[in-house]
């Protein structure tokens, strides 16, 4: 449970998983530093994610516009769990952030 | 997972408690409201509401347990709003102890405040599931999440409000979140929700617990601005919100806008675009963006349009009032100064500093001034609560509820109220059968009124009960050793009896009065606030206590005189005219102190006597008249120096038993003068005079001497007995 990152020599791997909040922000925004500086495509598995707050979202959001102004691919796999699209849908985040799949 | 909240926190918690305690102020208003209006849709909508908003933000703020609590109640008023269950007394008490717990829950963990009783908490829900008919042995719900269909709102035309809400920087750590105020907006009515990513900066500049994010909404509902504004209610200090409702045209406008600006971002991708179009594009988007509120990047965490009033801490306000005080003095010193120096343009700034000081502190008083009406709504509960102990119907009427006084006098005001309140409802009124024998209305009213009159608030509590009994009283001073059995006092001086320490008439102590204590409290606490207390009654029909409070407690006007060497302060609310007394004057009186004012006697005390100041008097003094509540008395001072804004100083410890004196103040030369309490100075000389009168005169102590009974009582001069006797 929480956040890790591994990967290929192809892509970094982030895994998110349980509650993704302001509680583990930081450490998220320091993995998403170090993914994006590897200079490698960043694959963010969202699957196992319990929950997603506005500051886990905002920071998803800049490394995805950090990625496209570097021309680093940033990829979602997987499903996001229905809840928190509802969420991202109810608040209105929902169109903001699309990654690739 | 625990969320860590840094210390932080607790201020916005803070915040909350007194925005939830002004709401459960208004609950229990609104409560007892309901239980003289039952089903009044308007009073069950605002409970509903008031329930509502304490328990969305109680869970906002990690107050879990209290938004769990207040969710069953909700839930049973929402069945009242929607006509599945009867409003009753047993709901109404029921919800009115509820909120004891609820308060309770609010002070949990802070220093000194009462414990939650869970017992109590889990007997109530319980109680409240059997009364409402929910499901039987129903645990309360754990967490609490806003339901997601629409509240229906009380009826009216469904209008578009336009929502800008950007979060202050601090509320994600603060523990709120925002995706909840959503919910609870969209509870309103249909909502369209917008986020605005503009100013989420890159990602190596983003604070992680920062929220960046705004929203910009468009919520189709009947319910009104303020309702809409209730949603932030505890995050609106630190967030900027507009919230501007849409005309038909605007709406049209804005749904032609964004037409425009599609046709406008079509063009852009075709670099053919006509310039003029696409600026009128551009200027009607700008025109949009101003209207949705302050632009991105530019937030203005203004108040309202409406806002007329800001909070502000009491502690920010003393101070800024005791620096207000400060430049009095200061402002004195210069006067003086001015005085002195043979300067025009110095007396002129001089001048100018005083008058502006004058204005400045008008105004700071002006800023401490509250209206009465918190204070009194929260009587309602005690009424209703001692009614039902007692067994008696009692209606609270309130008058002059937006009077306004000293925040200071407020504050201390509250108890000799509560005193008074309960003491007119455990012996002034009678039981129901009792009242209808005499044929009076068997539910009985306890009216509490405020008023100006100059510079004094008065602040009533009447009662239509059986008055006070003035033989009972009488014969109980006699048997205690307050007054000699002959004594001839007027209804009046017996109703000051009630005063007494430990005095009380009552043949039985019950759980709400009858020790004797409250109504010496009432003396003490009023006095205290430089305030005195009148009493009139009338057998069967009614007593009524009038207590009489000075405007404020900081700063007042005085007239500075001197006796000897030494200079005094008299309140120049209190003070009528000055008349100059020659000693022909006081041989035409033969000694008694006693001047005669175009025709009419009035006493006088020699305060160079009274201060057993031994220098020689000059050959006119001056006698400065002033009104007090038991009427007007004179008194002789060396010669008038003239008038001062005087900041009072309370005075030490030592000094608590002078009680002619209600503080000092700091003269512009440096010196300290005295002021002094006219009343309590009027006060302590009749009763010296009595006692002397009595036989059992004391040895003169000045004015430092407790009198034995009220001294307006004394004087006579109360809407009851006979008027007052010149017998200083």
């Amino acid at each position: 449970m929480g956040i890790t990152l591994g990967g290929s020599e192809d892509a970094s791997l982030l895994r998110l998983e349980g509650v993704m909040d302001i509680s583990v922000a930081a450490q998220l925004k320091a993995a998403l530093v170090d993914a994006l500086r590897a200079g490698k495509d960043v694959h963010v598995s969202a699957e196992g994610m319990k929950e997603l707050d506005v500051t886990a979202f905002q920071l998803l959001w800049a490394a995805e516009r950090e990625a496209k102004r570097s021309d680093v691919g940033f990829k979602l796999t997987g499903e996001l769990p229905e809840h928190i699209q509802s969420f991202l849908t109810r608040d209105g985040l929902m169109g903001l952030f699309a990654p690739e799949k | 997972m625990t969320r860590p909240i840094p210390d932080s926190a607790e201020q916005f918690k803070l915040s909350f408690r007194e925005e939830a305690r002004e709401i459960l102020t208004g609950l229990e208003s609104a409560l007892l409201e309901l239980n003289e209006k039952r089903g009044d849709p308007e009073v069950v909508s605002r409970i509903f509401r008031g329930l509502h908003t304490i328990k969305g933000s109680g869970a906002m703020f990690g107050f879990e347990r209290l938004a769990a609590f207040t969710h069953d109640l909700e839930t049973a008023f929402d069945l009242v709003r929607n006509g599945h269950l009867e409003i009753s007394p047993e709901l109404i008490d029921l919800t009115l102890t509820a909120l004891d717990q609820i308060a309770a829950m609010l002070d949990e963990g802070l220093e000194g405040a009462a414990p939650v009783d869970p017992a109590a908490c889990a007997g109530i829900l319980a109680s409240v599931h059997l009364l409402a008919g929910m499901e039987e042995g129903a645990e309360p719900v754990k967490k609490v999440n806003p339901a997601p269909e629409p509240l229906p709102v009380s009826g009216g035309t469904v209008r578009t409000w336009q929502i800008r809400f950007a979060p202050g920087p601090d509320l994600m750590r603060y523990g709120a979140n925002p995706s909840l105020l959503l919910c609870e907006l969209r509870q309103l009515g249909e909502l369209s929700v917008r986020a605005v990513m503009d100013d989420v900066p890159s990602l190596g500049e983003l604070d992680p617990e920062r929220c960046y994010v705004a929203w910009e909404m468009d919520l189709a509902t009947a319910a009104g601005r303020e309702a809409i504004r209730d949603v932030f209610i505890f995050v609106e200090d630190t967030c900027e919100l507009s919230v501007e409702e849409l005309s038909h045209e605007e709406l049209r406008h804005e749904e032609l806008s964004h037409e425009e600006l599609s046709v406008e971002a079509a063009r852009d991708r075709a670099p053919t675009a006509e310039m003029a179009a696409a600026c009128e594009a551009d200027i009607t988007a700008r025109a949009l963006e101003e209207k949705r509120g302050a632009s991105p990047g530019r937030r203005s965490y203004d108040k309202p349009d409406n806002a007329s009033s800001l909070r502000v801490p009491a502690a920010k306000l003393d101070q800024f009032v005791d620096l207000v005080g400060e430049l009095v003095t200061v402002q004195a010193r210069l006067s003086e100064l001015a005085g002195r120096r043979d300067d025009i343009e110095v007396t002129a700034v001089s001048e100018e500093v005083e008058r502006l000081t004058s204005a400045l502190r008008e105004s700071s008083m002006n800023i401490r001034m509250m209206p009465i009406r918190s204070t009194f709504e929260k009587f309602r509960r005690l009424v209703h609560d001692l009614a039902r102990d007692l067994g008696k119907n009692v209606e609270l009427t309130i008058e002059g509820a937006d009077t306004e006084l000293d925040k200071t006098v407020i504050e201390r005001l509250g108890d000799p109220l509560m005193h008074l309140i309960r003491n007119s409802m455990d012996h002034g009124i009678e039981p129901a059968e009792v009242r209808t024998a005499c044929g009076k209305s068997p539910i009985a009213t306890i009216h509490l009124s405020a008023r100006h009159s100059g510079a004094s608030v008065l602040v009533s509590v009447t009662d239509d009960g059986r008055g006070i009994d003035c033989d009972a009283v009488r014969r109980r001073a006699i048997e205690r050793g307050l007054i000699g059995a002959e004594a001839p006092l007027s209804e009046s001086q017996i109703y000051a009896l009630i005063f007494q320490p430990g005095f009380s008439t009552a043949e039985r102590v019950t759980d709400v009065s009858g020790r004797g204590v409250g109504m010496d409290v009432v003396r003490q606490q009023v006095e205290n606030l430089r305030g005195v207390v009148e009493v009139a009654s009338q057998p069967g029909r009614g007593a009524s206590v009038t207590l009489r409070l000075p405007l404020t407690m900081a700063i007042i006007d005085g007239l500075l005189v001197g006796v000897g060497d030494a200079c005094f302060v008299l309140p120049l609310a209190n003070t009528l005219e000055c008349i100059e007394l020659t000693r022909g004057d006081i041989a035409r009186a033969n000694g008694k102190h006693i001047a005669n004012v175009r025709g009419e006697l009035i006493p006088y005390i020699r305060l160079r006597e009274h201060f057993n100041v031994r220098s020689q008097a000059p050959e006119i003094e001056q006698v400065m008249l002033v009104e007090t509540g038991a009427g007007r008395f004179g008194f002789v001072v060396d010669q008038v120096l003239g008038h001062c804004q005087t900041v009072i100083k309370s005075l030490g410890r030592f000094y608590r038993q002078v009680q002619v004196v209600s503080g000092a103040t700091i003269l512009g030369n440096g010196t300290v003068a005295l002021i002094l309490d006219p009343e309590r100075l009027i006060q302590g000389a009749v009763s010296e005079k009595m006692r002397g009168q009595e036989g059992r005169a004391e040895p003169g102590r000045g004015g430092t001497s407790e009198p034995p009974v009220n001294f307006r009582a004394l004087a006579g001069r109360g809407s009851v007995g006979p008027s007052a006797s010149a017998r200083v």
